[in-house]
C-alpha cells in the first residue's frame, strides 16, 4: 500500500477546483456548475473512501500515520533560520472524519441541487458550497494548528456568505455578521494560542507539540502569571467554543438557520461546528496538561442542558434543530472534558450524520409545504412518508433510543461524565456535568419527539389557516408561496435518496460494531469494536523523535514495521485507569439512566403532542417560557447592552474626543498659539522696536512676521515657491 | 543595468513635461500620455523585480554621482529588498490611479501633471541614498501632494491641505535637524551626507552639549527622526491629519496617500532611524510598541465610530499602520518581515478600499453610510451592484485579515514577531484584530444588505475600465495571499541583515 501526495491531495483539491471554475465560469456552465460542484465532493469521497478502507480493514497497524510536509515561506537569512511548513497530516481519526466529511458533503450537495432549482442565488451557493467543504477537509488534512486556523478561517469566511446569501433581507445581513463576529471571538484568541506555542515550543504541528509534552517543555514556563500549558491551552478552547457554538458564545449558531436550509445541514453537521471539536480532540494532550478539563466538561454541559431547555419552547422546526445542535455539541464537548475521548469523537460522527439527515429533511419539508412553523404543520406523515422515514430514524438516534447510533455515542459519554462527576474524587461540584448531561438527554428526547409529533402527526392544520397571505414570507429559502395543495411526495433521487442513505446509518451498529477482520483478530485475540480500535488520545511519547516525510515521498510502511501497536481500553487520557471497574459501573448505571430518562422524555412528548393529556409547557409556566423564548437573553444582553451601549458608546466617545477634543485643541491649537505669537510680535514690533528704534532688530522680527502671515494666510503655495527658489539658488552659488 | 533607477526615477518627470506640452483642451492626449509613462514605469518596475539578487542584503543597481562636491552631496540611487516591493507597490498604484482619474475633467492638465510630478518625487524618496537627496525628495513631494489635495478636493480641502502640509512640514524640520547633526557629527566627510555609511550604530558613544548639560547623541536624534517619520505614518498621537486628508483628498490621492505615502515613514524607520541609531531604537522599542498599540486599538475604535466610508477606512489605515509599528518594535525575523509585508499588503488592499469608494462616489456623490439627519445612505447595494460587490469583499476581507488573502500573512508574521518580545502587548493587540473586523463587516452590512435604496436604484455596475484597474490589485491581494514567497524571498535577506544588527545591541 503506497501514499503519495497524490493519493490524499485530491481530496482537498478537487473541491478547491470546482470553486475557481464556478467562481468564474460558474454561470455560463449547465445549472450553473453544480453538477461540477456535486461531482467534485464524490471525488474526494471516493479518495476517503480509499483510506478510510486501507486503515479501518487492517492495512496498517492502528497508530500508523502519514505526515508529509513542504515548505510554504521560508525566512532564513544569513545567520538565522526560520520557515513556515505546511504538510498533511493522515491518521486514524482524519480518516474516519474525512470520509465522514466528504460522504455527507457529497449527500449535502446532492440534496441541494433539488433544493436550489429555481434558487435567484442557485449559483452563488453553489460557489460557497464545495469552498466550504474543502476548507474542512483541509482542516482534517492539517498537519499543524497554523493551516488548520488557515481553513478554519476560511470555513468562517464561508459561513458568513452562505449565511447572508440572501441579502435583500436585513435579518440575513444580521445573522451572517453575528456568526462571522462571535467566532472571530473566538479565533482571535485561537491565533493567539498558537502564536504563543509557535514562539515558545518552536513549532506549531501536532507532533511536535505532542513531543513537547511528552519532553516536559511546557514546565515551569509562564505566561502573564499563569502557566503556558493552561495560556495556551484555554487560547485553543475559546477558538473551539467560537466555532462549535458552546455558552457563552453560542448565540451566532440560531441564527445562522437564515441561509438555505442544505447550508445549514452543512454548517451544523459536517463541517464549521464540528472543527472546533475536532481541535479540542487534536489538542487534548495540551488540554490535560493545562488542566482545564474541568472547564470543557462544565461549559460542555450547561450549553448540552441550555440549549436543550431552549429547544423545548421553539416553534420553527429550523430553531428546534439548531438548538439540538448547540446542545449536541455541548455533549461533545463536555464528553472531551471527562475524557471520554473516543465517544466524544463517535459523537462527532453519528451526530454529523443524523443531524445532516435532520436538516436535510427540514429542508424536503419547507420545499415541498413552504412552511417551516410547527404549529402550522402536522400530519405530514400521509404525505411525505420517505420524510418522515428519515427524519425518525434520525430523531430516534438523536434521542438515544437504544440500538440507534446517538445511543451508542451519547451513552458512553454520559457514563464517563457519571464517572468524572461523582467517582473520580473530583470536586463534588463537578457533578453538575452528569447532572445536567442527563437531564438534557432527557430534554432532547423530548423536544425531537415534540417536533416530530407536531410535525408528522395528528390533523394537518396548513388548510384551517386563510388562503389569502403567504406563509411564504416565513420561508427562509425565498421561494414565492405557491398556495398550500401538499403534493404527495415520490421518490426522487435527489431529494429523498441522500436522507434515505443517511438514515440507513443512523443505526447503532455501524459505530459499535465489532470487525472480525484478520488483522484484528490476529493483534488482539479477540474481536473488538473497530471505532475503539482506531480512535484513542494521542500517546504523546509516541512522538518524540518523529520523523517528518517529505512531500514527495512514496509511504509505504505497513504494520509490521510497527510491532508494538496495542490496545488500551482507555477512558481518560493518563492511560490504562485504576479505577477500571468504577468505570464499567459507571457506564451500566449510566445505560440504565438515559435509556429510562430517553423513554420518558418521548413518553412526556406523547402524553402532551399526541394524547394532548398533559398541558404543554407554556400553559404551564407562562414565566420560565417567556424566558426560553427569549434565549436566556443572552442575544439581547449582548447586543443591547454590551455593544450597542458598551462598545459603540465607547467608540462614539472616543472617536468624538479624537476630533472634537485633540484635533480640535492639541492639535490645532497650535495655531491659535502662533496667532497668539503673531499678534505680539506685531505689537512687539510696531510699539516696543519701533519705538525703540533698532532696525535691525525690526527686520528679523519683521521676517518673522511675514513667514506668520503667510502660513496664517494659507498662502503656502508662495511660501513653498520662495522655498525652492532660495534653494535652488542656493544650490546654484555653490556649484559654480 | 545601473541606469535603470535613473529611468524609473525620471520617466514620471518626462512625462510630466509631456503633460505640460499636451494642449490644456485635449483630455484624452493628456491621459493617455499619463498612462502610457505610469505603464511603461510599472513594466520598468517588473524588469528590476526580475532582474534582482534576492540572495544579498546590499543595496543593488547602484548609481552615484556627485551633485554639490562643496558639501560631499551626492546624487546616489540604489535598492534593497525592503524598497523593492515599495517601488513596485508605487508604480502599480500610480498606473491603476491613472486609470481611476479618468473621470476627472477639472483641469486635467495640472491634475496629471501633479500626479506625474509625485510619482517621481516618491521613488526618489524610496531610491535615495544620499540624506540630501533623500530630503529634497521628501520636501518637494509635498508640494504636488499639497496642490492635489487642496486643488481637486472636498468642500473643506484647503483646511486639510494645510493640515497636511504644515503637520508633516513640522516633523521634518526635526528631521533635517537630525541630518545636519548626522553631517557634523560624522566629520562632515565625502560620506557625511551617505545614508548607508552611517549604519550600523556609530553614533552610540556620541554625546551633545546643549546648555551645559551632555546628553547622548544618539538617543537625541533617535527621536528628531522618530518625529518626523511617525508623523508621516501616522503613529497616535500624530494621526489627526490623516483622516481629514483622506476625506478631503480626491480617489486617486487617497490611493496614493494611504497605499504609499504612508510607507515612507515607516520606510524612514528601517532604512534610517533603526539601522543609524540601533541602540536607541532597541531602548524604547517598548514605546514604539506601544504607542503601535495604541494606533492598533484607537484607530479601530474611531472607525468603528464613523458615519462616513472614506473617513472609515483613513481610520482603518491608522490601526493596520500601527500592526507595522508592532512589527518594527519586534525586532525579530518574523516581526521585521511581517512589517513590511504589510507595508506592501496595506498598499494594496487599502488602496483597493478607497478606489471602490471613489466608484461608489462617482454614483452617490456622498458616502454617508448614516446620513447625519440619520437616515441610511446605502442599502442593498449588494443586489444593485454584484460585481462592485464581490470586488468590494475581496478588499475588505484582505483587509481585515482573512487568511487566504494577502492582510492575514502579514499580520500573523507581526503576531509571532511581537509574541517573543512584548507578550501583554500581543494580548491586547489581538482586540485590534477583532474590531478590525467589526467595523467593516458592519459598514458592509449597513451598506450592502437589505432592500435597495431608492437612491441608489439608478445606480450602475462597475464599467469595464473600472474592472480592469481593480483586477491587478484583486490578483495581488489573492496571489500573495496563498503564495507570499515571492515577496518575501526579496526582502528577507535585507530585513534580515537588519535584524542581526538590531540583536547586536539587544541585552
Amino acid at each position: 500500500m503506497e501514499y503519495t501526495v497524490g493519493s490524499i491531495a485530491p481530496i482537498f483539491l478537487a473541491p478547491v477546483l470546482a470553486f475557481i471554475i464556478n467562481a468564474f465560469f460558474g454561470r455560463k456552465l449547465p445549472r450553473q456548475g453544480d453538477w461540477l460542484a456535486t461531482l467534485s465532493i464524490f471525488i474526494s469521497f471516493i479518495f476517503s473512501a480509499r483510506i478510510f478502507s486501507d486503515f479501518v480493514f487492517g492495512k496498517f497497524a492502528t497508530d500508523f500515520y502519514v505526515h508529509k510536509t513542504f515548505t510554504w515561506f521560508d525566512l532564513s537569512h544569513a545567520s538565522a533560520v526560520w520557515k513556515v511548513d505546511m504538510g498533511i497530516y493522515l491518521d486514524n481519526m482524519a480518516a474516519i472524519m474525512l470520509l465522514m466529511v466528504s460522504g455527507i458533503a457529497f449527500l449535502i450537495h446532492l440534496f441541494s441541487t433539488w433544493y436550489m432549482d429555481h434558487d435567484e442565488k442557485h449559483g452563488r451557493f453553489f460557489v460557497f458550497l464545495p469552498l466550504f467543504t474543502s476548507a474542512m477537509l483541509g482542516m482534517v488534512l492539517s498537519d499543524n494548528l497554523f493551516s488548520l486556523f488557515i481553513f478554519w478561517e476560511i470555513m468562517g469566511f464561508c459561513s458568513y456568505s452562505l449565511i447572508g446569501i440572501y441579502n435583500k433581507k436585513e435579518k440575513a445581513g444580521d445573522a451572517s455578521l453575528k456568526a462571522f463576529m462571535t467566532t472571530r471571538v473566538g479565533d482571535v484568541f485561537l491565533l493567539l494560542g498558537i502564536v504563543a506555542l509557535w514562539m515558545v515550543l518552536g513549532s506549531v504541528t501536532y507532533v511536535d507539540i505532542y513531543a513537547a509534552i511528552a519532553e516536559g517543555k511546557f514546565a515551569g514556563q509562564t505566561v502573564m502569571g499563569i502557566s503556558f500549558a493552561t495560556f495556551t491551552a484555554l487560547c485553543i478552547f475559546l477558538g473551539a467554543m467560537g466555532k462549535s457554538a458552546q455558552f457563552p458564545l453560542h448565540v451566532w449558531l440560531p441564527d445562522a438557520m437564515m441561509g438555505p436550509t442544505p447550508g445549514s445541514a452543512l454548517i451544523h453537521a459536517a463541517t464549521m461546528v464540528t472543527a472546533g471539536v475536532w481541535v479540542t480532540l487534536r489538542m487534548y494532550p495540551l488540554m490535560v496538561l493545562g488542566d482545564i478539563t474541568w472547564f470543557i466538561a462544565v461549559i460542555g454541559a450547561i450549553t448540552a442542558f441550555g440549549a436543550a431547555t431552549i429547544a423545548t419552547v421553539q416553534t420553527d422546526i429550523k430553531a428546534v434543530l439548531a438548538y439540538s445542535t448547540l446542545s449536541q455539541l455541548g455533549y461533545m464537548i463536555m464528553g472531551v472534558g471527562v475524557g471520554s475521548y473516543n465517544a466524544a469523537f463517535m459523537h462527532v460522527i453519528t451526530h454529523a450524520v443524523f443531524k445532516a439527515c435532520l436538516f436535510l429533511s427540514a429542508g424536503s419539508i419547507i420545499h415541498t409545504v413552504h412552511e417551516q412553523e410547527m404549529p402550522k404543520l402536522g400530519g405530514l406523515r400521509k404525505y411525505m412518508p420517505y420524510t418522515h422515514f428519515a427524519m425518525m430514524a434520525c430523531t430516534l438516534a438523536i434521542a438515544g433510543i437504544p440500538f440507534f447510533s446517538g445511543f451508542v455515542s451519547k451513552d458512553r459519554i454520559l457514563g464517563d461524565a457519571l464517572y468524572f462527576g461523582f467517582m473520580a474524587g473530583q470536586n463534588p461540584m463537578l457533578a453538575i456535568v452528569p447532572i445536567l448531561g442527563f437531564a438534557g438527554a432527557g430534554l432532547t428526547a423530548f423536544y425531537m419527539f415534540r417536533m416530530m409529533f407536531l410535525t408528522f402527526y395528528g390533523e394537518n392544520r396548513m388548510h384551517h389557516d386563510s388562503h389569502g397571505h403567504g406563509h411564504g414570507h416565513k420561508d427562509a429559502h425565498g421561494h414565492e408561496s405557491h398556495g398550500h395543495e401538499i403534493h404527495q411526495e415520490h421518490l426522487d433521487v435527489r431529494q429523498n435518496v441522500p436522507l434515505l442513505l443517511l438514515s440507513i446509518f443512523t443505526l447503532g451498529f455501524w459505530f459499535a460494531g465489532t470487525l472480525t477482520g484478520q488483522s484484528f483478530g490476529k493483534v488482539f485475540g479477540k474481536k473488538v469494536e473497530w471505532f475503539k480500535v482506531l480512535v484513542e488520545a494521542p500517546r504523546v511519547e509516541q512522538f518524540v523523535g518523529h520523523n517528518r516525510q517529505p512531500w514527495g515521498s512514496v509511504d509505504s510502511r505497513d504494520k509490521t514495521e510497527l510491532p508494538h501497536a496495542h490496545y488500551h481500553h482507555q477512558s481518560g487520557y493518563a492511560g490504562p485507569n485504576p479505577d477500571d471497574h468504577k468505570i464499567h459501573k459507571a457506564h451500566t448505571i449510566g445505560a440504565i439512566a438515559s435509556i429510562i430518562i430517553a423513554f420518558s422524555g418521548v413518553f412526556l412528548a406523547f402524553l402532551m403532542y399526541i394524547q394532548h393529556t398533559v398541558k404543554p409547557w407554556a400553559d404551564t409556566f407562562s414565566g420560565i417560557t417567556t424566558t426560553l423564548q427569549n434565549k436566556y437573553y443572552f442575544d439581547k444582553f449582548y447586543i443591547d447592552v454590551l455593544i450597542k451601549k458598551g462598545l459603540l458608546g465607547l467608540n462614539r466617545g472616543l472617536a468624538w474626543f479624537d476630533m472634537g477634543v485633540y484635533d480640535r485643541f492639541a492639535v490645532d491649537g497650535w495655531a491659535a498659539v502662533n496667532r497668539v505669537l503673531f499678534t505680539a510680535s506685531r505689537w512687539f514690533d510696531n510699539v516696543v522696536i519701533d519705538a525703540i528704534g533698532v532696525d535691525g532688530t525690526g527686520v528679523a522680527v519683521n521676517l518673522f512676521n511675514l513667514v506668520l502671515r503667510i502660513v496664517q494666510s494659507g498662502k503656502i503655495q508662495f511660501y513653498f515657491i520662495m522655498l525652492i527658489m532660495v534653494l535652488v539658488s542656493y544650490i546654484w552659488t555653490l556649484k559654480f | 543595468m545601473s541606469g535603470i533607477l535613473n529611468w524609473v526615477l525620471w520617466l514620471p518627470i518626462i512625462g510630466m513635461v509631456g503633460v505640460l506640452l499636451t494642449p490644456k483642451e485635449n483630455e484624452k492626449a493628456i491621459k493617455l500620455v499619463t498612462l502610457v509613462t505610469t505603464a511603461i514605469t510599472l513594466l520598468l518596475t517588473i524588469v528590476l523585480y526580475l532582474k534582482f539578487d534576492t540572495n544579498t542584503p546590499d543595496m543593488q543597481f547602484v548609481f552615484k554621482i556627485p551633485w554639490i562636491a562643496q558639501f560631499n552631496i551626492n546624487y546616489s540611487l540604489g535598492i534593497d529588498g525592503i524598497t523593492l516591493p515599495m517601488t513596485f507597490l508605487n508604480a502599480l498604484l500610480f498606473f491603476i490611479c491613472t486609470l481611476s482619474s479618468w473621470t476627472v475633467h477639472k483641469s486635467p492638465k495640472g491634475y496629471f501633471a501633479l500626479l506625474l510630478m509625485l510619482q517621481s518625487t516618491v521613488f526618489g524618496v524610496f531610491f535615495s541614498l544620499d540624506f540630501f537627496l533623500f530630503y529634497v525628495y521628501w520636501e518637494v513631494m509635498l508640494l504636488p501632494m499639497f496642490f492635489l489635495i487642496g486643488i481637486w478636493g472636498g468642500e473643506n480641502r484647503e483646511y486639510a491641505a494645510i493640515k497636511f502640509f504644515l503637520y508633516t512640514f513640522f516633523g521634518s524640520i526635526f528631521m533635517l535637524v537630525g541630518i545636519i547633526a548626522l553631517y557634523y557629527a560624522s566629520g562632515a566627510g565625502p560620506e557625511s551626507f551617505n545614508i548607508l555609511a552611517h549604519q550600523g550604530g556609530k553614533f552610540v558613544n556620541e554625546t551633545l552639549t546643549i546648555f551645559g548639560h551632555t546628553i547622548s547623541f544618539e538617543k537625541t536624534m533617535f527621536w528628531f527622526m522618530f518625529l518626523g517619520f511617525a508623523i508621516k505614518v501616522p503613529v497616535f498621537p500624530f494621526h489627526t491629519w490623516l483622516p481629514h486628508a483622506h476625506v478631503q483628498a480626491p480617489t486617486a490621492v487617497s490611493v496614493i496617500l494611504a497605499g504609499v505615502l504612508l510607507k515612507m515613514g515607516t520606510y524612514g524607520f528601517l532604512r534610517i532611524a533603526f539601522p543609524i541609531f540601533p541602540a536607541a531604537a532597541v531602548e524604547y522599542s517598548t514605546i514604539i510598541a506601544v504607542l503601535g498599540l495604541i494606533s492598533v486599538i484607537y484607530g479601530a475604535f474611531c472607525a468603528m465610530a464613523q458615519d462616513d466610508v472614506k473617513k472609515l477606512v483613513a481610520y482603518s489605515s491608522v490601526s493596520h499602520m500601527g500592526f507595522v509599528m508592532l512589527g518594527l518594535s519586534a525586532m525579530t525575523v518574523q516581526g521585521m518581515n511581517g512589517a513590511v509585508l504589510q507595508m506592501f499588503n496595506h498598499g494594496t488592499s487599502t488602496a483597493m478600499m478607497f478606489l471602490l469608494i471613489g466608484i461608489l462616489y462617482e454614483r452617490s456623490h456622498h458616502r454617508w453610510i448614516v446620513k447625519p439627519d440619520g437616515s441610511k445612505g446605502f442599502g442593498g447595494l449588494y443586489t444593485k451592484l454584484p460585481k462592485y460587490s464581490v470586488v468590494f469583499i475581496i478588499g475588505m476581507f484582505a483587509s481585515l485579515g482573512l487568511p487566504g488573502l494577502s492582510g492575514f500573512i502579514s499580520e500573523a508574521l507581526i503576531f509571532l514577531g511581537i509574541y517573543q518580545r512584548f507578550t501583554t502587548i500581543t494580548v491586547i493587540a489581538v482586540v485590534g484584530l477583532l474590531i478590525g473586523a467589526a467595523y467593516l463587516l458592519w459598514m458592509f452590512k449597513r451598506m450592502f444588505f437589505g432592500e435597495v435604496n431608492p437612491e441608489c436604484e439608478e445606480y450602475e455596475d462597475m464599467d469595464n475600465r473600472e474592472v480592469f484597474y481593480m483586477l491587478p490589485l484583486c490578483a495581488c491581494v489573492i496571489f500573495f495571499g496563498i503564495f507570499p514567497a515571492p515577496l518575501l524571498n526579496v526582502m528577507k535577506a535585507s530585513v534580515g541583515q537588519l535584524v542581526d544588527l538590531l540583536a547586536k545591541f539587544q541585552v
